[in-house]
């Protein structure tokens, strides 16, 4: 039995498709693609596979990750190609690969956000960003499963790449993100809504993932 | 897809529901086609998707060069909400385009309580509702459907109804409006075409004049081109009829989420309630090698893993056992699993029941409709208690332990001794599972019972019956809820107003379009869910309207009385229809069609072709 790890880009209509409703949308590829997956063993059999860091719905990625195992011969770039032909639209195979990290090895992940402000020119824009990274503290609250946390952020704003236009915003940043530390990038907009001005639309985009030591997760 | 869409869809319950994009769906050049249908289901996604009827004439008209079909769905609350409040008319979920620009808007009618949806579908299109305000040859909006069996509630809002298989029918109703188009006609002068087509009934083409009583004096056509009554058209060679090798596959979860095979159409059985076991009479059923086929090729194209066995009543396809062996000989290799719903009590064999649990163990569900064996052959439900017994001790030997049991209140004939009935039927159940030695160890069983209210329909031996009134349903409910003495027997109630209401619907004349308009602008939709039903808005409709509900559905019309549907013809002879309701009365059963046939004359429809007794 051989693990590979599937590497898959996710935009556009399929931005839509929630991370459960994902688990079904490859499941059902690679039966199509008659690749032979290794299967659980249990009372419902189904193919195993499991996927990195979870996406957000209506968010994009180029960096998309999920792992199975191969019971029986067929080589990667075969089953790159098969896979690739059962994609819906919106899902591109990017890479198929033996695994380098651990699923678990996943500290951080990159994103870029594009915030729009309708009818905001630049100079308005730059005003109210450095309003906002005026604050002592730039405080957010965010909901873990059992109590809400209050959280400052002032440091990403401080670590971010911010570029601003006429009536837009766009912000590229590393967070913690994996099962010890995580944190989803929407902040941005929800700390602009309190400081500043609330942004009338937002697209988020994962551009990579990476381990503790900053290096590209493979 | 577009920015004011794409904002309202972050503020809505499952997206997903809106974007279109999923596999096998149909994208075509605009450009290159010549006629745009909108395939408009009049509930949501989950439920329309669902629909096996909706991806066959999805399959069928994107198989035509210069059709495109897009899939439309009734949009929830919350999106619709955004939809009026931005400006967003409803689009179809290939295009993203806005359906008024559409040729066809076609709605499948599946329930009378989707009625107020296809107003609002209408709307929502920026469309007018009544045919009247829609002068242009396009869009035409077109019904189908087993409540198109009787359109007449619907009458002034259709330019179109297609009576029966749309497979048939539709693709020579889209073939001549091209013509037209080409040729520049009018929508009249096309329409005055399309109803010389067998199946079609164009419903501004007749007058309808009514008795002081209220009851209809006759339908009489209005224009020469008009057949003064008007036959449902059928798929003659079910073997050969167009069947999809691929469906769309949903990204959501919708209801039936697997791949699904036709068996046959029609019924043998002729229950006296079942409208499904008449309007789709005569009896055609497919080779169990072109079922192998199809089911093969539908998992590859979409990676089901289940298959359904789908027909009004499975155990009845005379070729199960030579079909689930083939079926079985790759479905197992593969993890594909076998759903076979609707079998019937006195056919269940202890083979088949293998057959199923060797895949996976479902819930086993069964409807003797009626408590006892008097009221179970005044409606002509030909099964016996024994068979019940039969059936349900091989259930608990083959490990299952709970059963879930169907039944209707208010039957024609119906007794509180028939209600009690149902009571002592499932106690007696639970008596037989705790007799038997070889029980499942350790468990405990479980007799759910669901109880639905009947409702008379059009085109069954029960159309010229009287409803119970709410109160009399309640009575009966209550009745039964005392008779229940077990811990082990669950029971559950219909809604009554639903079914009141529906029963209204069914046997509607026109006169019902305007309360139908009038509880629709006070806000019903979404009729047939609890978010959406509003009883008293309705009441509030009939009123407003000066219209009694109760003519409709509590009233017993006499055997000679005109009924709204009598210029339609679905094969069943009406004089059949009455024989069968007067055997009711006298608790006599017919013979099911396989044993002798009942001469219900659908057959002139296929020139003789009947299979019940293949």
């Amino acid at each position: 039995m051989q693990p590979i790890r599937i590497f898959f880009k996710k935009e556009g209509r399929a931005k839509y498709i929630s991370h459960l409703d994902l688990n079904r949308v490859m499941q059902r590829a690679l039966r199509r693609a008659c690749i032979p997956v290794w299967r659980t063993q249990g009372f419902n059999p189904h193919p195993y596979i499991a996927f990195g860091l979870p996406l957000s719905l209506f968010y994009e990625s180029d960096c998309e990750v999920m792992d199975a195992r191969l019971d029986g011969d067929m080589s990667l770039s075969e089953v790159k190609k098969r896979l690739s032909e059962q994609m819906p639209e919106g899902i591109e195979i990017t890479a198929v690969k033996r695994p380098e990290h651990k699923l678990t090895d996943i500290c951080f992940a990159s994103y870029q956000l594009s915030l729009e402000f309708d009818g905001m020119a630049k100079k308005d824009l730059e005003d109210m960003l450095s309003k906002v990274m005026s604050n002592e503290q730039i405080i957010i609250e965010k909901k873990t499963k059992h109590r809400t946390v209050e959280l400052d952020v002032k440091k990403y704003f401080e670590s971010a790449d911010i570029v601003v236009s006429d009536g837009l915003i766009r912000i590229d940043v590393t967070v913690p993100a994996g099962p010890t530390e995580n944190l989803n990038p929407a902040f941005f907009a929800t700390a602009f809504e309190k400081y500043g001005v609330k942004p009338d639309f937002e697209n988020v985009r994962r551009l990579r993932l990476l381990t503790k030591d900053m290096n590209i997760f493979s | 897809m577009d920015k004011k869409v794409e904002m309202a869809l972050r503020k809505v319950q499952k997206p997903a529901r809106y974007t279109g994009g999923e596999l096998n769906s149909v994208i075509k050049d605009k450009h290159n086609v010549d006629v745009r249908f909108a395939f408009c289901f009049p509930d949501i996604y989950e439920i329309g998707m669902s629909h096996l009827g909706g991806k066959i004439l999805y399959g069928l008209l994107n198989s035509i060069d210069y059709v495109w079909c897009e899939r439309v769905f009734a949009p929830w609350f919350d999106f619709e909400e955004q939809m009026r409040c931005n400006g967003i008319h409803l689009y179809g979920l290939e295009s993203g385009d806005d359906i008024s620009t559409f040729d066809f808007i076609g709605f499948s009618l599946m329930y009378e309580m989707s009625y107020t949806n296809v107003l609002n579908m209408l709307d929502l299109a920026g469309i007018p509702i009544r045919s009247a305000d829609r002068k242009d040859l396009s869009p035409i909006v077109i019904l189908g459907g087993p409540c198109a069996c009787n359109p007449e509630p619907l009458a002034p809002f259709a330019d179109i109804v297609c009576l029966g298989e749309g497979e048939e029918t539709l693709c020579e109703v889209i073939e001549l409006y091209r013509k037209c188009k080409i040729n520049k006609l009018s929508k009249t002068e096309f329409l005055k075409k399309a109803a010389k087509i067998n199946g079609v009934y164009v419903p501004s083409f007749y007058d309808v004049d009514y008795n002081e009583d209220g009851t209809v004096k006759a339908v009489t056509p209005n224009v020469s081109e008009a057949p003064a009554i008007v036959r449902k058209s059928v798929v003659k060679d079910f073997d050969k009829a167009y069947f999809p090798d691929k469906f769309v596959v949903p990204y959501i979860d919708i209801v039936h989420d697997r791949a699904m095979l036709e068996l046959f159409r029609g019924c043998i059985r002729g229950c006296r309630f079942c409208q499904a076991g008449f309007i789709y009479r005569p009896i055609r059923s497919r080779k169990p090698e072109t079922l192998n086929r199809q089911a093969s090729l539908l998992c590859k194209t979409t990676g089901y893993d289940e298959i359904s066995l789908s027909s009004l009543s499975t155990s009845d396809y005379r070729y199960l056992p030579e079909l689930m062996p083939e079926l079985m000989d790759w479905t197992e290799k593969e993890g594909v699993s076998l759903s076979l719903p609707s079998l019937r009590v006195d056919n269940f064999s202890r083979s088949l029941m293998e057959k199923i649990s060797s895949v996976r163990k479902s819930s086993l569900t069964f409807a003797p409709e009626a408590g006892t064996q008097r009221l179970r052959d005044a409606i002509n439900k030909n099964v016996s208690e024994d068979e019940i017994f039969k059936t349900c001790r091989l259930a608990f030997e083959g490990g299952w332990t709970s059963v879930k049991l169907y039944f209707m209140l208010g039957l024609p004939t119906e007794t509180m001794k028939d209600v009690e009935g149902i009571a002592e039927l499932s106690q007696r159940i639970v008596d037989t599972y705790y007799s038997m030695p070889n029980r499942p160890k350790g468990k405990s069983v479980n007799v759910s019972i669901s109880v639905a209210t009947f409702v008379p329909k059009p085109f069954t031996p029960f159309q010229w019956e009287a409803q119970d009134t709410s109160e009399m349903i309640i009575e009966k409910q209550q009745h039964l809820r005392e008779a229940i003495k077990s811990k082990k027997i669950s029971l559950s109630c219909h809604e009554n107003h639903t079914s009141f209401l529906e029963a209204v619907l069914a046997r509607g004349d026109r006169r019902l379009a305007d309360v139908i308009e009038t509880a629709w602008r006070s806000g019903c939709h979404f009729d047939s869910w609890d978010e959406g039903f509003d009883y008293d808005k309705w009441m509030d409709a009939f009123k407003k309207c000066g219209i009694d509900p109760a003519f409709y559905a509590n009233r017993k019309r006499s055997f000679d009385e005109v009924l709204p549907w009598d210029h339609i013809f679905y094969g069943v002879n009406k004089k059949f229809l009455q024989r069968e309701n007067e055997k009711a009365y006298r608790n006599e059963t017919s013979f099911n069609c396989r044993e002798k046939c009942g001469a219900c004359g659908a057959s002139i429809l296929t020139g003789g072709v009947c299979n019940a007794a293949d």
